[in-house]
């Protein structure tokens, strides 16, 4: 166990998103973040009421 | 379109409280871990482009537990005691539920008619979550998708008092360890629905450049966090490079590359800044982001790239196999 004066860094990795090589994933803007994609049907059942805080 | 954050382990977030799970519950090769935050009050740091109103979240997890009405995972503005839209079990274990949490109390926003979180007592298989908020305010649309199946679309209100934007992931649980793991979180201004994932590239030997002090790879490479054991140097522009794990085998195109450390400086220190970057793979460049500025207790810090600094600012390809991080004092 060490550390020493000054920068020190106990932790360090990276991270890589990775994504479909598919002509949708090309096309970014065919689900933009305002569109709702067409999949499958909604089945919202109930709706907004308060429920015991966590 | 780009990545507004991502992570997996306890090195991006600020609480200390994370919950890291390695016996199980994540895609091997992807993660390394799994985790969440009993104590539902861990943050990311915010968003580096800024708070959004409207963004998609992804994440990988599994549920076995029989536990209602909870915080799991969620979009929430960094201000607060994590208020925000978050995802959940409802009012029953088995039904996935979207709610809103202004710090005090939990609304459910709406819940599926379905079971999609399994029957009876919640159990569900390693899956992929997609939420998508649209327009957080008071006329906002909440979808939430299973396994790129829409189950929940909410349209209404998801005004909390107090705060107009959302600018950070927050982590919850449930009721118990190993019941409610989350990994491979993504937070993007596009569809997270094509996304495969996040693919963790932790260091797995020294590289090229080993100039700091208790430099073995080993030393910042754990799991869970251990902020007695560093590697660290007071001079700057040292540069420290390590090796990592490649890629899982799959056909995909890398969209975005982060670098995170847990760092710190020494009060009164000669360097007191940290860069962040990667070498390419036959280390014939390196390149970095900007400095940051480092207070005196460890904290994450990040560098995001939608393009390869190493190549011109080209596009990332399929890997990044052979590629090195690196850290460089300032």
């Amino acid at each position: 166990m060490s550390t020493g004066t000054g920068v020190n860094v106990s932790k360090f990795l990276g991270y890589a998103v990775v994504i479909d090589t598919s002509p949708r994933q090309a096309e970014p803007n065919k689900a933009d973040v305002n569109e709702i994609p067409q999949e499958a049907g909604s089945n919202t059942a109930e709706k907004s009421r308060e429920v015991s805080s966590d | 379109m780009s990545i507004l954050w991502c992570g997996g382990e306890d090195v991006d977030f600020t609480a200390p409280s994370i919950i890291t799970v390695t016996n199980g519950g994540f895609r091997t090769g992807f993660a390394r871990c799994s985790i969440s935050c009993s104590t539902r009050n861990a943050k990311s740091l915010p968003f580096a482009s800024g708070p959004v109103t409207s963004a998609w979240l992804t994440w990988y997890s599994f549920f076995n537990a029989n536990d209602t009405n909870l915080r799991f995972i969620g979009l929430v503005n960094s201000a607060t005691a994590n208020s925000g839209i978050w995802f959940g079990p409802g009012t029953q274990s088995n039904k996935a539920a979207i709610f809103k949490y202004d710090g005090t109390t939990l609304t459910l926003l709406a819940q599926e008619g379905g079971t999609s979180l399994g029957p009876i007592i919640a159990t569900i298989g390693l899956t992929k979550f997609d939420l998508q908020i649209i327009n957080f305010g008071s006329s906002s649309i909440v979808n939430l998708f299973i396994g790129g199946a829409l189950v929940i679309s909410y349209s209404g209100s998801t005004a909390i008092s107090g705060i107009s934007n959302l600018d950070c992931v927050g982590l919850g649980a449930g009721s118990g360890v190993n019941n409610t793991a989350m990994s491979e979180i993504i937070v993007a201004d596009e569809s997270t629905l094509g996304f495969q994932g996040l693919v963790t590239m932790a260091p797995n030997g020294n590289g090229a450049s080993q100039q700091w002090s208790n430099p073995g790879y080993t030393n910042v490479n754990p799991t869970t966090v251990n902020d007695a054991n560093s590697t660290y140097t007071n001079a700057t522009g040292q540069d420290e490079q390590l090796t990592t794990n490649n890629m899982p085998t799959g056909i995909f195109q890398i969209k975005a590359v982060k670098v995170v450390a847990r760092a710190a400086a020494t009060s009164g220190a000669t360097a007191t800044g940290l860069k962040l970057g990667f070498n390419n793979t036959n280390n014939s460049v390196a390149a970095e982001g900007s400095a940051h500025t480092l207070g005196s207790g460890f904290s994450p810090v990040e560098e995001y790239f939608a393009t390869d600094p190493t190549n011109g600012g080209a596009a990332f390809g399929a890997n990044l196999n052979g590629y090195q991080i690196e850290l460089r004092s300032a």
